[in-house]
């Protein structure tokens, strides 16, 4: 069935119930017309296109805390929550979840599981994926389902917390989550390392692997636009990258791991200095917000394996493949191998991107897409690169999930879809 | 049912994995009608031991050539019967394919083949400060693609997460023989199909290959063995622990009855009158540990704990963690037959479900002793029986189903780590609504649409099709 748009108009609901989701889809099914979900408007270019006219469901209205069993470790809120709001509820009882998404004051949490949002924690902590435990969705049909639970080990059914967990909206509309979260540690320390060149960022990351413990937080900054910033230690600034590593946990473990690293960096010739203060907290926020871009900016997202982020990283450097007369300023989660390239302004066409930048990074068996703006031409090529090898069975998957193609349309890596 | 083993299947099958790579003879193949779920037996067809992904893939177009159901094994240690190949069909038991392929120390992760049992991987990387943290009981046999299948956890899940947190991607068999992967060391755009099949019990595709997350091993660890004169004093240290925001590697609870089939096996020197034992670890940095492992202790002290062993080394270590892992060894001493129940609660549910065990096993006659990975909520109860009873098969199989409902009661799941396999199929409509389970149907349908591989397992069938689904009995045996 084909998605029309007959019109330019967009009908906007702010919903409340899950009831009020499966009504707007069961309506965009017999219209058949789009629906467009709508969280905190934070990552609304993420993906192929645009929104298109038809329904919107705007899911702010979908913000309760269900049920906080602090002493199990787990919490059910509805998808429209804030991140932040979240951050502030279970900070009462002293513990956190391990994100830091940009705007945590608008993106919520259905949107930052949509998306696979996750942040600097992974390094430590690991991914929205690893903490998302029930999940509830309005499918394409307008029908409410459910899987997973409210218990922290749970094997019964499929595992559609993993499923819809970056699905970009577009297998279902989530209502509601459970999440594991963590107590919050008790001593939280950041430091920066200067690098004067990428070679010393892979001697760092080469002896990252051999301390204590995997550090909380583990980030490149490449670019003048990180460097420059006031947290960074005044020997850093204006240096072409930094590497900024964060320990979490009590006191002793964190001194433990501080010396640890310290005699690591050492071997190579390397110090670290310590974000000292207040503006820990600033430099927290910048590392959020890093994989976000304003207006007229392209975000480029490359994964690659860990040991090929230093690759990558010269691929941008003046005589590299990936060079261009806009440099961006890069953020990279190190221990994942994801790098959010930042550009001031898009490439005029999407040519660059199909015929330079997906090549490349597929030959390191890595894949690029495109995060936010990008070229007025987009295309699925352009934005999400070669079809991975499983795509059939995405798009079989898809289609079970919404069979009249209503949900998103367009936005994700489907083809024809 | 194949209804003949024909010439021609024969002949197919042996040009593919060779004549050393079937078992069709009924006396052979006794060894597989049934996994650790040993209440149930199903005999199947034939038997196929493919080596290599190539092989699996050309088996399973042999078996779509002659529209034959297949089910996909490992070690067989499964406890839900998810290998159990019911109405027969051909099994392939990938216990053949036993390679560790590669190992990346700074990448952090190893391919696997789905044959390489569980501990060998943590053999291969000894010395490197790295491992593979899902260990479940029977690691010592269980493989890495049933693990997969399965989702596997074991004792060390509350601190590192279970199988699917550990799995970067997946090479597949689908059911019309094509191979695909998904996933991989660096993130794959797209659906997440690699975190849907794990845990899907061989009913989406057959796991061939697995890219598996490696772990940095603790520098330092305490492990340490508390005594109680009651389980909720147990239990109630339980929730101070994890309350004073220490999430210890491990967290498993044993009662009396667990106890005392320890010391009668063998003879730990244990207290006979210890209601509850509580096998505790911490580790992580050795600045910070011994400070972790004091508090543990202190909350155990406020909690009325009558005892507190700790092991002063390795060896020591080894022997606690012995007596945990033993407790199946020990249990088969107590009665001619036990089964291993699986379910989850919500960690502050745990006295309530344990007395609830103790109530009902008083009540029905089965006397029932409970192990348990008490940080998750995840409870074992271990119900003895003699098979040679009919009577009490029929008690031990109602007994099951009113734990585990009870534990559906208490906000949680029918299964932590077991799976559900056929045993717990009629208890999937409690914990999920049609819908769900409709949902799941046309998610199953979508990836293996001929409905070839795990037929039977995981999911009810639709009452609509004139197959009711209820608790599988004993069929066969001796």
């Amino acid at each position: 069935m084909t998605v029309q748009s007959p019109s330019t108009t967009t009908h906007s609901e702010i919903v409340s119930t899950s009831e009020d989701v499966s009504k707007i889809v069961r309506a965009a099914g017999d219209q058949r017309t789009s629906v467009c979900i709508v969280g905190g408007a934070t990552s609304l270019d993420y993906g192929l296109l645009r929104e298109i006219p038809g329904f919107r469901v705007v899911t702010t209205g979908l913000s309760r805390v269900l049920d906080y069993a602090a002493r199990d470790m787990t919490i059910t809120v509805e998808a429209g929550l804030p991140l932040q709001t979240l951050t502030e509820v279970l900070l009462e009882q002293n513990q956190w979840l391990p994100l830091d998404v940009p705007h945590p004051e608008r993106a919520t949490l259905g949107g930052i599981v949509a998306c696979d949002w996750s942040g600097a924690f992974e390094s430590g902590y690991g991914t929205i994926r690893d903490m998302v435990i029930g999940i509830s969705a309005i499918d394409g049909r307008g029908i409410r389902f459910s899987a997973g639970g409210r218990v922290v080990k749970n094997v019964a059914g499929y595992d559609f917390c993993k499923l819809l967990t970056g699905s970009l909206g577009t297998l279902g509309i989530v209502t509601q989550l459970t999440l594991k979260v963590q107590p919050l540690p008790s001593t939280r320390l950041l430091c920066a390392v200067g690098i004067e060149h990428l070679d010393q960022a892979e001697m760092c990351l080469e002896q990252m692997v051999q301390t204590l413990q995997q550090p909380a937080v583990l980030e490149i900054l490449s670019g003048t636009r990180w460097t420059n910033r006031e947290w960074m230690p005044v020997e850093y600034r204006g240096a072409p990258h930094a590497i900024v590593i964060g320990l979490c946990g009590s006191l002793q473990d964190v001194e433990g791991q501080q010396r640890s690293i310290s005699g690591h960096l050492d071997t190579v010739g390397l110090k670290s200095r310590e974000i000292i203060g207040s503006l820990e907290s600033s430099a927290l926020r910048d590392l959020a917000g890093g994989s976000a871009g304003a207006d007229g900016e392209m975000v480029l997202m490359i994964s690659v394996r860990p040991s090929k982020v230093v690759d990558v990283l010269k691929a941008f450097e003046n005589d590299g493949v990936l060079a261009s007369s806009s440099r961006p300023s890069i953020q990279v989660h190190a221990a994942s191998g994801c790098l959010f390239a930042v550009y001031d302004t898009s490439p005029a066409d999407a040519g660059w991107l199909v015929h330079t930048v997906h090549p490349f990074v597929r030959q390191m068996n890595g894949w690029a897409h495109i995060v936010s703006g990008g070229p007025p031409d987009r295309t699925l090529a352009s934005v999400w690169g070669p079809s991975p090898e499983a795509i059939r069975v995405m798009e079989s998957v898809k289609r079970a999930f919404d069979p009249s193609g209503i949900l998103n349309p367009g936005k994700f890596l489907y083809r024809s879809m | 049912m194949i209804a003949t083993l024909s010439r021609p299947l024969l002949d197919a099958l042996t040009a593919t994995v060779g004549a050393n790579g079937l078992l069709w003879d009924r006396g052979d193949m006794m060894a597989y009608e049934c996994d650790g779920y040993v209440i149930e037996k199903h005999c199947p067809d034939i038997v196929v031991f493919p080596t290599t992904t190539q092989q699996v893939s050309d088996v399973v177009r042999i078996a779509c050539a002659f529209d034959i159901p297949i089910v996909a094994r490992g070690a067989g240690t499964g406890l839900a019967g998810g290998t159990l190949p019911v109405g027969g069909g051909m099994l392939i038991v990938l216990t053949k394919m036993t390679a560790i392929e590669e190992v990346h120390l700074r990448d952090r992760y190893a391919v696997v083949q789905a044959g390489v049992v569980n501990i060998k991987l943590n053999e291969r990387l000894k010395g490197t400060g790295y491992h593979y943290a899902p260990d479940p009981s029977s690691q010592g046999a269980c493989t890495i693609g049933g693990n997969t299948a399965t989702n596997s956890g074991g004792p060390h899940t509350l601190k590192y997460g279970v199988t699917v947190n550990h799995v970067l991607g997946v090479e597949v068999v689908f059911s019309d023989g094509s191979i695909v992967r998904t996933g991989g060391p660096s993130r794959t755009p797209g659906l997440n199909l690699t975190g849907a099949i794990v845990g899907s019990e061989g009913t989406l595709a057959i796991v061939t290959r697995v890219w598996v997350r490696l772990t940095r091993l603790p520098q330092a660890v305490r492990t340490m063995l508390i005594e109680y004169g009651s389980v909720d004093e147990a239990c109630r240290t339980i929730g101070e622990i994890i309350g004073a925001g220490i999430i210890p590697a491990a967290l498993e609870l044993m009662d009396q009855g667990i106890v005392r089939a320890l010391e009668a096996a063998f003879s730990f020197g244990f207290p006979l009158d210890a209601a509850a034992l509580l096998l505790v670890e911490v580790d992580g940095i050795e600045d910070g540990i011994n400070q972790q492992m004091e508090r543990v202790v202190e909350l155990a002290t406020e909690c009325k704990a009558t005892g507190v062993r700790h092991a002063r080394d390795s060896a020591e270590r080894q022997k606690l963690w012995k007596c945990r892992k033993l407790t199946g060894a020990a249990i088969g001493r107590l009665a001619p037959n036990y089964t291993t129940q699986d379910g989850v609660v919500p960690r502050s549910a745990l006295p309530h479900i344990l007395q609830y065990i103790a109530n009902l096993s008083a009540r029905s006659g089965i006397e029932i002793v409970n192990v348990a990975h008490a940080g998750d909520g995840n409870i074992h109860p271990n119900l003895l029986f003699d098979e040679r009873e009919p009577d009490q098969i029929e008690r031990v199989i109602r007994v099951g189903q009113e734990i585990l409902e009870e534990c559906l009661a208490c906000g949680g799941s029918v299964s932590g780590e077991h799976g559900i396999g056929v045993e717990k199929i009629s208890l999937m409509d409690r914990m999920f609504s049609a819908d769900d389970l409709d949902v799941m149907r046309r998610f199953r349908n979508a990836v293996n649409p001929d409905g070839r591989l795990g037929a039977g397992k995981m999911l009810p069938t639709l009452a609509g099709c004139g197959i009711t689904q209820s608790h599988p009995r004993r069929r066969g045996g001796l």
